[in-house]
């Protein structure tokens, strides 16, 4: 096993996913997080100045996808052909789109509420409501193949996220939730969950 | 071989890199383009989630365009020898990817585009560029991971032909990325398409 260290700001943000797979995977990584003051200077020193970066036993990657990915298939939870990935990829990347669209930056708490109420409600509520539909007709355990995948990591984190933010949306969701759930409390997912710092976004 | 239908406005913007991937691989796929009004008229509820590209493998709906791209790339021979060539593919791609869709290719002011695109190139597209060109000068290779074209390649090609079309002035500190750009524009299949294919801003 290579030695692992993800270097990236201390929040979810690009990282979180990244951290989610070492920990269903179970696989030792040194998790440097760091401030935002701290990256002026720590941005030259990465090969495309940006973040996160993985260094492979000292040899770095950064793109988060790329990233993500090659952990993914690493562990074994990447699907278990070309074609099972791709519908992992489509699934992820319609979280992502939907997920990025909430107002991370904003400062006013209360413009920050409305907009998440908002968001839920015109992007990620239609496209979950898609994801359950398929999902309860496959009557399957995880949301491609027969594994975990790290689709199923990055629906759980968000919609821990949902739970926080804008809860009202999940009753029409059973089987998505149940299955946020079963992920939630596999062995090293768990452990890291309760133990990740609160993040301010 | 099954029957391929891509499904995207009529642009470039997150299609072209399939198209360009069925070219290189000499793979005949249905190009279906429609126009702004088509799409929020027809096409958008027929697709998975209301999102294009949608690429249709017999009849069965693939969207985002990074798993489109990376199942296409993984079937044509165009993704790598191995996970860690997979990865570094997807890194250079998602690098530039990430600089060039900064360009301002909506705005209606000219003089304002015109000045952001000068600011974009400056601040964060020819910076990345003059990483790519030393780390690729110093692999001494052909390609810019392993040892066959990948869509990293083509990816650079892509957008390197746009940079070329807007001012070819700037390329001239990338010597090696531009006899990159070259030898796949020159390849069997890729030639072709890039003679007859549709020149879009974006």
């Amino acid at each position: 096993m290579p030695t692992y260290k993800l270097s990236y700001f201390n929040v979810p943000g690009r990282g979180e996913l990244i951290r989610l797979l070492f920990s269903a995977a179970k696989v030792e990584f040194e998790d440097h997080r760091f401030e935002f003051s701290e990256w002026p200077e720590l941005k030259s020193k990465m090969p495309f100045n940006q973040v996160p970066v993985l260094y492979i036993d000292g040899t770095p990657l950064c793109e988060s996808g790329a990233i993500f990915r090659y952990l993914a298939t690493e562990f074994g939870m990447n699907g278990a052909n070309s074609l099972q990935a791709a519908y992992i990829e489509m699934v992820h990347g319609v979280l992502h789109d939907v997920y990025s669209k909430l107002p991370f930056m904003e400062k006013d708490a209360k413009v920050k509420k409305e907009k998440t109420t908002a968001v839920h409600q015109e992007h990620i509520l239609p496209a979950l409501l898609k994801i359950e539909k398929k999902f309860s007709e496959s009557k399957r355990q995880y949301l491609v193949g027969d594994k975990l995948s790290y689709a199923d990591l990055k629906l759980t984190n968000n919609l821990i996220l949902t739970e926080e933010r804008a809860p009202e949306i999940l009753p029409q969701l059973p089987n998505l939730c149940a299955l946020r759930d079963r992920v939630r409390n596999l062995d090293g997912v768990k452990q890291y969950l309760a133990s990740r710092p609160e993040s301010i976004f | 071989m099954p029957h391929y239908k891509l499904s995207y406005f009529d642009i470039y913007g997150r299609g072209e890199m399939v198209r360009l991937l069925f070219a290189a691989a000499k793979v005949e796929f249905e190009d279906e383009r429609f126009t702004r009004e088509q799409w929020k008229e027809t096409y958008k509820k027929t697709t998975p989630f209301g999102y294009c590209p949608v690429l249709y493998i017999d009849g069965a709906p693939l969207c985002e365009s990074g798993a489109i791209v990376r199942l296409l790339a993984s079937k044509f021979g165009f993704n790598g020898a191995n996970t860690v060539e997979e990865a570094h593919i997807a890194m250079f791609n998602g690098a530039l990817r990430t600089m060039y869709v900064r360009l301002p290719n909506f705005d209606v002011d000219e003089q304002l585009k015109e000045e952001k695109t000068r600011v974009v190139y400056k601040d964060h597209i020819l910076p990345l560029l003059e990483k790519i060109e030393k780390k690729f000068s110093d692999k001494k290779a052909e390609f810019l991971v392993g040892e066959k074209m990948s869509y990293a390649d083509l990816r650079l090609m892509q957008y390197l032909i746009i940079t070329e079309r807007y001012d070819a002035s700037l390329l001239a500190p990338f010597p090696n990325l531009v006899a990159l750009k070259d030898r796949c524009r020159n390849t069997d299949g890729l030639k072709q398409y890039l003679a007859t294919s549709k020149i879009c801003p974006f």
